[in-house]
């Protein structure tokens, strides 16, 4: 096979706990976003613009949703001869196998993939972030400085620091000392979970991990440490722009927000820097002559009858007559039934709401879970005039 | 011969017993396009592209509906016979990936039309077009051939016009509408007797009392062949040099069995610059648009991976067809927009159809009015056709 310069190892098989029912049955990479997105997209759309070719894609996690939609790559130009993306799962080996145990582990199971590409460096992701960046001049960046590893960061306000992967480092970028989640946090320079590694290193990095029976096998918590400890020189490449994580509820719910905006802070509208995905091939949304919406995104395939307002309408939605529709997100081939009003709620993948129903419409009068926003998971059935108060979590049990 | 019709004479190891005997094998069917038409009746919307590629529906073109009629039936070997300025035409359709038809066996084949089928000829199927491409129907070895032309818009389920014709034994079996409006006045209409063979055809609408007889039967540009009688039938006419197929089956009514098949769903005819306008709304009937779009047969067509639309606050949209990317400030009514459109505040589009990437600026008016794609309409401009003469921009143009 031919040499590539860099290859690209997406790390998408986490489940995404903390997004509670919108990963009950899709790993959070094939979570939508903005509209007619999946979380991923963002990744694999800056591979392909930083002109990487070949991308491994690591699942675990209920992968059906994620494999079907990345196929063969084509809605991102990635179905290339000699590279493109391969899907990677956990498995069996002649001595055993087992699943993937931490992000370290999953790329030591696939170093065979890796190294049939005979890259120069590895660029290790997580599928799981919002951001658009050109890993190329991180790559640039990271030959110049001759950097055994470098990890993308940026600068997040200091009280929410203790939330990430901190990274103190010299004015030249050169690490000197790196903190995963951190009580007391001596920088607010976070690391995004972007890694760049020279190959050879990576190599003997994860295989001395694998070999220490203390590691829990995370590049955060052991790999990245070790190396520091073993004065290898790592640097941090500043990246500032827009990147968003959108691990919890409360972040996924107002990152899609966001892009109501006026002027969002990431412009998903710009003809330039459109973000490929793959889309199925729906007709123009039809507004009725009785429907209202107004400050709203709204996508291919749907059908709105009622009002919208500040939401954001995913593919393939129908929201029938007399409904209210504020401030929620509406997942694709969801089907909300007359007379419903829905605040500030979150409506799962293909989930249907019976008529009358009210959905976040109504508070208990106790402060509300999750900043009051009412999550029902995809591929449900609610019953007609159901009531969900807000802050509700309806999952499967 | 390899007819796979009427008795148990195929075994699909892949669907294990789904396909029941009496069933056609799609893989016995294949598509021919003629697209090398034009008129003049379409003015400008045509001046640089052929009625194929006029976009329609909010984001599709012409060509979309017949080609997706054939992919849903499972023809997966469809060939085009290009017209003149077939450049907005191959850019649209590519190597076919939309309708699944960059494959190894079949696909999309691009036929070079002549330069007979020019606008003042209207031919919508000439005869010489498929002889100089004879090879594509005689290299392949499939049973059937449907030939649609490219200009109308309608969702048929073509599986059910092949199993008709398969289970007739007919040479040729023509589609019909039975119920068409009498403005359709050319065109060609059937005389059908009781088994459905076509007795008499006639270019001329034929008169009739509609309490007592029903209404005549119009070919919707939509017909099967058995492979073998098309060839045979096209190169007796081989010397010929300005022939249309419906006039070789005019001539061959005695000779070939031929028999009409009645399609009884929407079926927008697009032959003028009103019917265009006019069909456009009809998208916006609920009805009609659950059939074209919303119903079990995709419509498939280029995608350009835009932005969700985003309404502003304070606009205003009501019974329109909207597809992506587009941003809307102001009042949308009763229109059909394609992707890209900008509406700035205080603009009013109204009963109108404005292509792709055109901008309407702040507080102007369009009313009655096609707008072809990259149109600007500058702050304040009122822009008004009516009903029967609806107005038409020029691509590109700034009003």
């Amino acid at each position: 096979m031919s040499k590539k310069k860099c290859v690209a190892m997406l790390l998408a098989g986490g489940q995404g706990s903390r997004l509670g029912a919108l990963t009950h049955s899709v790993a959070k990479p094939a979570v939508s976003f903005g509209g007619k997105y999946r979380i991923i997209d963002f990744s694999l759309n800056n591979c392909v613009s930083s002109g990487i070719d070949t991308v491994g894609v690591l699942t675990q996690y209920r992968p059906l949703v994620l494999n079907a939609y990345i196929g063969t790559g084509a809605a991102w130009d990635l179905n290339e001869a000699g590279g493109g993306v391969h899907i990677l799962p956990p498995y069996q080996r002649r001595d055993g196998g087992g699943w993937y145990i931490g992000t370290a582990n999953a790329i030591f199971q696939n170093l065979d993939f890796i190294l049939s590409y005979d890259p120069d460096y590895v660029l290790i992701l997580s599928g799981d972030h919002i951001y658009t960046m050109q890993y190329n001049k991180m790559l640039d960046f990271h030959i110049e400085n001759k950097a055994d590893v470098t990890i993308s960061a940026m600068e997040v306000p200091w009280e929410e620091a203790h939330r990430f992967g901190i990274i103190t480092a010299a004015e030249d970028g050169r690490i000197t000392k790196f903190s995963e989640k951190p009580q007391d946090p001596d920088s607010n320079l976070a690391s995004m979970g972007v890694y760049i590694f020279n190959t050879k290193l990576l190599l003997d990095a994860l295989t001395e991990d694998d070999n220490d029976p203390d590691s829990s096998k995370d590049f955060g918590g052991d790999v990245l440490p070790r190396l520091l400890a073993q004065g290898k020189p790592l640097y941090a490449y500043r990246f500032s722009g827009y990147w968003k994580d959108v691990g919890t509820i409360e972040s996924y719910y107002e990152a899609n927000m966001e892009l109501l905006k006026e002027e969002p802070s990431f412009n998903i509208f710009d003809w330039k820097m459109r973000i490929l995905s793959d889309s199925n091939i729906f007709p123009p949304h039809y507004i009725w002559p009785e429907a209202k919406v107004e400050n709203s995104l709204v996508c291919n395939g749907c059908s709105v009858r009622g009002s919208v307002a500040d939401s954001i309408i995913c593919p393939d939605v129908r929201i029938e007559e007399d409904c209210s529709v504020v401030e929620s997100i509406i997942l694709p081939g969801a089907r909300i039934g007359r007379n419903c009003t829905l605040r500030k709620a979150i409506v799962g993948e293909n989930t249907s709401i019976g008529r009358d129903s009210l959905i976040g419409a109504e508070t208990t009068g106790v402060a509300p879970m999750q900043q009051g926003i009412t999550v029902v998971a995809g591929d449900m059935c609610i019953a007609e005039g159901t009531r969900i108060m807000e802050g509700e979590n309806v999952n499967y049990e | 011969m390899n007819l796979q019709i009427g008795e148990k004479s195929f075994s699909c190891d892949f669907c294990g017993g789904l396909a029941t005997a009496t069933e056609t094998n799609m893989n016995e069917v294949m598509g021919l396009i003629c697209a090398n038409y034009n008129t003049d009746n379409l003015g400008i919307l045509t001046a640089d592209r052929p009625p194929a590629s006029l976009p329609f529906g909010g984001r599709y073109r012409l060509i979309d509906f017949v080609l997706s009629n054939m992919v849903n039936a499972g023809i997966r070997t469809v060939g085009i016979i290009t017209p003149y300025m077939y450049r907005s035409m191959l850019d649209h359709l590519g190597a076919g990936k939309e309708w699944f038809l960059d494959r190894k066996r079949g696909g999309l084949f691009v036929l070079p039309g002549s330069i007979y089928g020019f606008k003042n000829m209207s031919t919508q199927f000439l005869v010489k077009d498929m002889i100089r491409n004879l090879d594509y129907l005689t290299r392949d070895y499939k049973e059937y051939v449907i030939v649609t032309s490219a200009n109308q818009v309608y969702n048929m389920d073509y599986r059910a016009l092949i199993e008709e014709h398969a289970k007739n034994g007919a040479d040729v079996t023509l589609a019909y509408r039975g119920e068409n409006p009498a403005h359709w006045s050319k065109g060609l209409f059937l005389d059908l007797n009781f088994e459905k063979r076509i007795t008499k055809m006639v270019r001329v609408r034929p008169e009739y009392a509609p309490d007592e007889t029903p209404p005549p039967a119009l070919f919707i540009d939509c017909m099967i062949f058995n492979r073998q009688v098309l060839i045979d039938l096209i190169g007796w006419y081989e010397a010929v040099d300005h022939m249309e197929l419906t006039d070789v089956l005019l001539e061959n009514i005695g000779n070939i069995r031929m028999l009409g098949y009645e399609f009884t769903g929407y079926l927008g005819r697009i032959d003028s610059v009103h019917s265009y306008l006019k069909c456009s709304r009809n998208t916006l009937l609920p009805e009609i648009h659950e059939e074209l779009f919303f119903g079990k047969r995709t419509v498939y067509t280029k995608t350009r991976d835009g932005a969700p639309t985003r309404y502003y606050s304070g606009s205003d949209t009501t019974n329109s067809l909207i597809p992506n990317e587009c941003m809307i400030r102001g009042r949308v009514e009763s229109s059909v927009l394609f992707p890209g459109v900008t509406v700035e505040k205080g603009a009013i589009i109204r009963n109108s159809v404005v292509m792709q990437r055109s901008v309407i600026g702040r507080d102007a008016l369009v009313e009655n009015t096609i707008a072809d794609k990259y149109v600007t309409i500058g702050d304040g401009a009122i822009i008004r056709g009516s009903d029967e003469h609806p107005l038409v921009l020029r691509k590109k143009s700034t009003m």
